[in-house]
């Protein structure tokens, strides 16, 4: 405004022309108006100029009220030199209150073009000034912007010239050109021989029609480097969206791009390791909490994508809750202390709910002591872990486990021993570090096949199991039983080779103990004196003492393994004898059992049995043991007995028989008597009673006949009654022989004749003798009893048949007394029963008889040892021959 | 009817009941009594038990099945003793044990017979 005031053209009309309307003027304006004299006074001034003052202005005042001094130092020669009749103009800073002032001293020539008077033209252009200064500021910072950056800025109007152009791009032109580009040149020249020019001219056109757009190109910059460049062009619109230009802006990418590939390279190395790894990585960023994972999070826990929640406080939740507390504590110590390495080993649920041991690194970034970002790799190590507690519980038992426990390296040398091991031994670990443990069986007693076993097997890396002697320290002998256990890796090759000894000494001692006792019992067995053999299960020999050999005839060698039932048992006693045996099986044992066996010569003894079954330890039937006595003899013997007994029972039952026979006999005898004798004495009694009864009707010899009745009765009976004596005498063994000569044919002759009388001479009795002796000894009056009592028979027997044959003869040192009569006979089958006392034949019908006779005959005969035999038949007639032995000398005999 | 095996006996029972005024028969046996009880009966009658061929049992047996002799009487005169059993077994209508007194055993008779 001062300018175009102070171009005022002269010629033209002023404005001073009217007053009011130039006061009007000067009042209205916001520029201040000071006249100033020559005196270097203020004469004139508007409105805003009051407004404007620092004090109070009035006419009259210097100019220099209106400034301070410091103002003055700047404001005084310009006065001065509008009084010369220059413009002069300057600006003015109030640091008061902060305002430019923008001052333009202008001469005001008089007619003569002399100045007379100075208008000060004060402008308050503070805002002004702020906004220049501000757009100069910003011009300032954008040339520095400008021309600082490596970046080619550069403008072209529509004819492609350059309009303008920062450093860069000249600096840029000038190493490509060798020359300056001037604005206003056009951006192409013909001589420009860029490759890439016919690109450019297409990028601009597309600017110049009115697109705006970034693109990356390849082009060249510096002659001969290629490189990667974004270029953006701004088309420049005028007012009526007219293109007018095109603003250009280059930046060299190349490096970018070159960290693009790069990054691009490292994400994907990134991807491919993360995808390679085992590991679940976390990626997480502090400030918005987002936290991501590779595909780990899947393979080694099992998560989908909808489980999980990609913060940071899933990872936490996820923790074991007995590691949670710790592993926060850490994390947060590592945030405090601004570290980079973290690690930690805890639990992380997997997906099913079980817990993995994993190991978390993490690596954090700070800016600004804020953790930026942490990237953490998350490694499963559960199997290590199982595996490791694994060997912490085994060498947990390996510390106490009361078996010595070594670990030697796979050349068998020693690397660990356990505590109990010291104690068993009393080897320390300073003792047999590094040694073989070949050491450790090296005694005298060590029994070398052991020895060279296990070292073979060692050698082949072969587990073994052997017991043998080892010696202490101290020299000590000792029992063990070790266990040798090659640990292999996954490779398959020897790693290591573990010991475990145990301490049997003891054991030892108990075995041989018990060995002894087997053996003391084995001889036991052996050399009892008694049978004592057994069998398996199967019933094979596996048992045979010495005395079994002796008694069966088999010897050991030939009894073991032989089947028992078929070799010494006879087939028909096998359903048995099995059945026996199967009940020890069963477990019950069987006693007193008599087994028939046969012996290698074919004989047959008796064994009197006890089978007990035979048990293992674990109580199962094994097999049985008999233990057994040869009763062979005892059977014989009993058998004998049995016999004997038999024949004494049925001994004494025939004498038992006989003995009731005998006493029925005796009873029958006694009753048989007295009805016997009832009869004559009913007789008697009646023919007594008749006689009383009756004597006086009866005549004398009817008197008579009945006193002749009584008589014969008692005669009968008293007959009897010498029959009974008789009997009883001679059951009594009271009848003596006495023996005397008797001459032969007197005897026989009186007895006929006597026999005749008393029997009534019905019979004719015939004798015939055939005796060339004439005497013969025997006791007579035995002789006469058979003799009448045959004779008697014969004739009573044979009622009307009158002849009887008696005939005696002497033969062969025998007198024989033979009576035939022809009478009723005897039957057949009573014949043997005849000499019966009683006995009655059952023909005899009414003929007398005591049933005695023949009876006491048999036994007369029997006295003089003799013998009687009868002949008969019934309705015929009996012969009854009775042979006596002679008590002569030969030379009695004549024939 | 008299029945007694022993002949001496038989005739001194036969004599004495003649005597008595009986009219006696005579039998040896049982067989022999069996015979004449066939054709002719008795007013009583008198049998021995022990007999050869038929003994008194028997014929007492027998005698009771014979509807003619249903209303005689019957007298054992035996020597056998004979327990309660065979008593009443027999079913005779007495019975006298040999020896018998001579009064005795005609008062029995007489008051068999007569009632």
């Amino acid at each position: 405004m001062a300018n175009q005031i102070s171009g005022i053209h002269s010629g033209e009309q002023p404005i001073a022309g009217n007053n009011s309307g130039a006061r009007m003027l000067l009042d209205n304006t916001t520029l201040a108006f000071f006249l100033i004299d020559r005196k270097y006074e203020i004469i004139e001034f508007n409105r805003a100029a009051v407004q404007l003052s620092f004090n109070t202005l009035s006419t009259g005042q210097s100019y220099t009220t209106i400034f301070n001094a410091e103002q003055l130092t700047v404001v005084t020669p310009s006065i001065m030199t509008a009084f010369e009749g220059k413009v002069s103009s300057l600006g003015v800073f109030d640091s008061h209150n902060k305002n430019y002032f923008s001052l333009t001293f202008n001469p005001v020539k008089n007619d003569q073009a002399q100045v007379t008077h100075v208008c000060l033209v004060m402008q308050n252009i503070t805002l002004q000034k702020l906004e220049e200064d501000k757009v100069k500021n910003n011009q300032r910072k954008l040339d520095v912007l400008i021309n600082n950056t490596s970046d080619i800025i550069w403008s072209i109007d529509s004819q492609m010239r350059l309009v303008s152009a920062n450093d860069a791009f000249h600096k840029s032109f000038e190493n490509y050109f060798k020359k300056k580009m001037e604005e206003g040149e056009p951006i192409f020249f013909p001589e420009w021989s860029n490759p890439y020019s016919k690109t450019w001219k297409e990028l601009y056109q597309r600017a110049l029609r009115g697109e705006r757009y970034t693109t990356e190109e390849l082009t060249e910059v510096k002659p001969g480097k290629q490189g990667f460049h974004e270029i953006t062009f701004n088309p420049i619109l005028d007012d009526g969206n007219a293109v007018v230009g095109v603003g250009c802006f280059l930046r060299d990418i190349t490096e970018r791009k070159d960290i693009e590939q790069k990054l691009k390279y490292f994400i994907e190395q990134y991807d491919i390791v993360s995808m390679a790894t085992n590991d679940a990585i976390w990626d997480w960023y502090p400030d918005t909490d987002t936290m991501a994972w590779n595909h780990g999070l899947k393979t080694i826990f099992g998560y989908e994508e909808k489980d999980i929640t990609y913060s940071f406080a899933w990872r936490v939740e996820h923790i074991h809750p007995e590691d949670r507390e710790r592993v926060t504590q850490e994390f947060e110590e590592i945030f405090r202390k601004k570290e980079a390495n973290y690690s930690s080993t805890y639990r992380f649920k997997c997906s099913n709910g079980a817990y993995k041991y994993v190991f978390d690194r993490a690596y954090v970034i700070y800016k600004n002591e804020k953790p930026l970002r942490a990237i953490g790799a998350v490694q499963d190590i559960d199997e290590r872990m199982s595996y490791l507690e694994e060997v912490r519980k085994l060498s947990l038992v390996a510390s106490k486990t009361e078996n010595g426990v070594v670990i030697t390296d796979k050349e068998n040398r020693i690397e660990w021993i356990n505590n109990s091991f010291n104690q068993m031994t009393g080897y320390s670990i300073e003792d047999v570090l590094g040694k073989s443990s070949e050491m450790f069986f090296q005694g005298p007693e060590t029994d070398v096949e052991i020895k060279a076993r296990i070292e073979e097997k060692m050698s082949k890396g072969e587990p073994s199991l052997d017991e043998f002697i080892f010696y202490s320290k101290k020299g000590q002998r000792i029992w063990i039983r070790q266990s040798i256990t090659p640990i292999y890796n996954d490779h398959g090759a020897l790693e290591k080779v573990i010991l475990v000894q145990s301490d049997i000494t003891a054991q030892k001692h108990f075995e041989n103990r018990i060995t002894t006792i087997a053996r003391e019992l084995a001889d036991l067995i052996e050399h009892a004196n008694t049978p004592i053999f057994g069998t398996d299960r199967n019933g094979y020999i596996n048992e045979w003492n010495k005395v079994t050999a002796e008694i069966t005839g088999y010897t050991k060698n030939e009894a073991y393994s032989k089947k028992f039932l078929e070799t010494f048992i006879e087939p028909d006693l096998w359903p048995v004898v099995s059945g026996k045996l199967l009940y020890a099986f069963n477990g019950t044992p069987v006693s007193n059992y008599e087994l028939p066996i046969k012996t290698k010569d074919g004989e047959q003894i008796t064994i009197l049995l006890s089978v007990t079954p035979r048990r293992n330890s674990s109580q199962e039937v094994v097999g049985v043991m008999m233990v057994g006595q040869n009763i062979t003899e005892l059977i014989e013997y009993r058998k004998n007995l049995e016999k004997k007994v038999k024949e004494r029972t049925s001994e004494l039952n025939e004498a038992l028989k006989k003995e009731r026979e005998l006493v029925e006999m005796k009873s029958k005898f006694v009753s048989m008597v007295s009805h016997e004798f009832r009869t004559p004495l009913s007789s008697i009694s009646l023919a007594s009673g008749f006689i009383r009864k009756y004597k006086d009707k009866l005549s004398p010899e009817e008197v008579s006949a009945k006193l002749d009745n009584i008589e014969k009765q008692v005669r009968n009976m008293t007959f009897l009654l010498d029959d009974i004596l008789t009997i009883g005498k001679s059951e009594a063994g009271k009848i003596k022989t006495m023996l005397s000569s008797i001459p032969l044919k007197d005897f026989f002759d009186n007895i006929i004749i006597e026999v005749g009388q008393s029997t009534g001479v019905t019979h004719r009795i015939d004798l015939i003798t055939d005796c060339a002796l004439d005497l013969i000894q025997s006791d007579e009056k035995l002789l006469r009893n058979i003799v009448i009592n045959l004779l008697t028979n014969a004739i009573k027997f044979s009622p009307g048949k009158n002849e009887v044959e008696l005939n005696v003869s002497c033969k062969n040192n025998k007198l024989q007394i033979q009576v035939t009569d022809h009478g009723i006979g005897i039957a057949k089958e009573e014949l043997e029963n005849i000499f019966n006392a009683f006995q009655r034949g059952q023909n005899v019908g009414t003929i007398q008889g005591t049933g005695l006779g023949l009876s006491i005959l048999k036994k007369a005969v029997d006295l003089l040892h003799g013998d009687i035999q009868v002949k008969s038949k019934p309705g015929k007639g009996t012969t009854f021959t009775v042979t006596l032995p002679l008590m002569y000398e030969e030379k009695n005999y004549a024939c | 009817m008299l029945v007694e095996d022993t002949p001496d006996l038989l005739e001194n029972l036969t004599d004495t009941l003649r005597m008595e005024g009986y009219e006696v028969t005579t039998a040896t046996n049982g067989a022999e009594a069996l015979e004449i009880l066939s054709h002719k009966v008795p007013d009583l009658i008198i049998t021995d038990l022990v007999m050869p061929r038929m003994d008194g049992f028997t014929l007492v047996k027998k005698i009771k099945t014979m509807q003619s002799l249903e209303k005689v009487p019957l007298l054992i005169f035996s020597a056998k003793p004979l327990n309660d059993e065979e008593t009443s077994e027999l079913g005779a209508d007495l019975y006298l044990k040999k020896p018998c007194p001579v009064e005795n055993l005609l008062l029995s008779i007489s008051n068999i017979v007569y009632g």
